[in-house]
């Protein structure tokens, strides 16, 4: 996207929410409704300045979102290129993943809790189950979507399978991944909170919910507005990662 | 060297039904002939067979001294009608896919296609990305890809069947130029008669009926195609050939 269509896109939800964020600072104040009940964008600012174990609390979960998040597209880039090289893998494992969807992963975690303890692998497990589904199924679709004609061309074309899968299967199946990626991505955050919700001592889930009882509202919005940061950081070095290396995505979308 | 093509009895089904019954012809090293056939007459259907990616349901077929799918495949490269070029290549990366997959080093493999590119009007259009080309030149760039392949046989399925009339006309200009002076064996499917008569030494034409007609055409003439096409021995063989369809 050219510079100056990025600007003038960015300037209406700017606006919209500049115009939000000052009703609500507006109401909070007239009616003055007290901050445990409902804080006031201020409110929350003086948390971000003040209180710093928000920042600890970030770099924890910064960390497990990326690691997990890391773990999960390995995993499922393993899984959908067996399912597409092995008809039997296909067989075994595509109707499980499918069912597999209907366990909701993040109840897991205190499950993961009792085998694993309250360390940092049961997080990284919850992380990479959530984020693992769409990336596989996104990733095994693009590898099956070459259609007969590009992979006879290719055939008689001195082809053989391996260069087929390298040449032609994988570029395809780039676009449908990093969809998958992306999608994962704003996964990723809430699964965080969720497993640190079942135990930990740490972390912005374990922040929100040690505020939550002592009626520190506004902590516990600071930290739902980080947590938002990392899911929107986290997808878009995704989405500049899928203009960088697959430039012409678009195009095969269109075609 | 070119090589020749013997079909001897094939039979083949597409989506269950019988496209081909008892099909037999033969195709001399060099020669360059027309299948033409009305829409679902199997005309496709044999090119795959013939290439070695498609076996028949009965029959057989030989391509130079081999009958095995893989041995027919290695001697035979296939044009599908659509251009197929893959986005994330541009032009010249785009034809020299066949050098690249026998380990022909990207230098080598660039002075050859240039060459070629130069030959078929595509000079300066080497990094260009497919969607930069006009449908006429994606085709050009198909076909250097296909010639790349450096195969003895060239099967060519409907490779002009999406381009408009004028760009048509010329690529079969070309094309007719460069078959003249190519050793290759050619099977040139088609649902255009002019198309089929111009290019190629002999058509086939597919009745709906099943059967099989030769008549002879006019692709080692000299004569131009703006005069031939005008010729009375040329429409004649033009009516023929729609009788038979």
């Amino acid at each position: 996207m050219q510079p100056r269509r990025l600007i003038t896109r960015g300037v209406a939800p700017t606006v919209l929410l500049v115009c939000v964020i000052g009703l609500w600072e507006a109401l909070v104040k007239i009616n003055d409704v007290p901050a445990y009940l409902f804080p006031a964008p201020t409110d929350v600012g003086h948390e971000f300045l003040h209180r710093h174990e928000l920042l600890a609390a970030s770099v924890v979960t910064g960390r497990e979102i990326v690691i997990g998040y890391l773990a999960a597209v390995l995993a499922a880039l393993g899984f959908a290129v067996a399912m597409h090289a092995s008809k039997l893998c296909r067989q075994a494992f595509y109707p499980l993943l499918v069912v597999s969807q209907t366990v909701p992963t993040v109840l897991l975690a205190p499950i993961l809790v009792v085998a694993f303890g309250f360390g940092l692998t049961p997080k990284l497990i919850v992380i990479a189950l959530v984020c693992f589904f769409p990336i596989v199924v996104n990733a095994y679709d693009g590898l099956q979507s070459a259609d007969a004609d590009r992979v006879r061309m290719l055939m008689s074309l001195h082809g053989t399978p391996w260069l087929r899968f390298r040449k032609l299967d994988v570029p395809m199946a780039l676009p449908a991944a990093f969809s998958g990626a992306r999608v994962a991505a704003t996964y990723a955050a809430v699964a965080a909170v969720f497993a640190e919700w079942t135990g930990s001592q740490a972390g912005l889930g374990f922040v929100i919910l040690q505020a939550g009882p002592s009626l520190e509202t506004a902590t516990i919005v600071a930290a739902v507005l980080i947590l938002a940061v990392m899911a929107l950081a986290l997808s878009g070095v995704v989405s500049a990662l899928q203009r960088l290396l697959i430039p012409w995505s678009t195009e095969v979308r269109h075609a | 060297m070119a090589v020749d093509i013997a079909v001897e009895n094939v039979s083949a089904r597409y989506d269950d039904s019988l496209v081909l019954n008892s099909v037999s012809f033969s195709v001399a090293a060099g020669e360059r002939i027309g299948i033409v056939g009305r829409s679902g007459v199997g005309k496709s259907t044999l090119l795959g067979i013939i290439s070695g990616l498609d076996e028949p349901e009965s029959g057989r077929v030989q391509v130079g001294d081999t009958s095995d799918p893989a041995g027919r495949l290695a001697h035979c490269v296939v044009m599908p009608q659509a251009d197929c070029l893959l986005p994330w290549r541009n032009a010249l990366e785009n034809a020299v896919l066949a050098l690249e997959n026998q380990g022909l080093s990207r230098r080598a493999a660039r002075a050859e296609a240039d060459a070629l590119f130069v030959h078929l009007g595509l000079d300066g259009a080497q990094e260009r990305t497919p969607n930069q080309l006009s449908g006429g030149m994606r085709q050009r760039v198909a076909f250097a890809r296909t010639v790349l392949a450096r195969k003895p046989v060239l099967l060519l399925d409907e490779p002009f069947g999406a381009l408009d009339t004028i760009t048509r006309y010329e690529l079969q200009d070309w094309l007719r130029g460069y078959l003249l002076e190519a050793p290759s064996t050619v099977v040139l499917v088609t649902h255009d008669i002019e198309e089929a008569l111009v290019l190629c030494d002999r058509v086939l034409v597919f009745s709906v009926a099943g059967s099989l007609t030769e008549i002879a055409g006019f692709g080692s003439t000299a004569t131009p195609r703006s005069d031939l096409i005008s010729d009375s021995a040329f429409l004649a063989r033009r009516r023929t050939v729609l009788e038979e369809l």
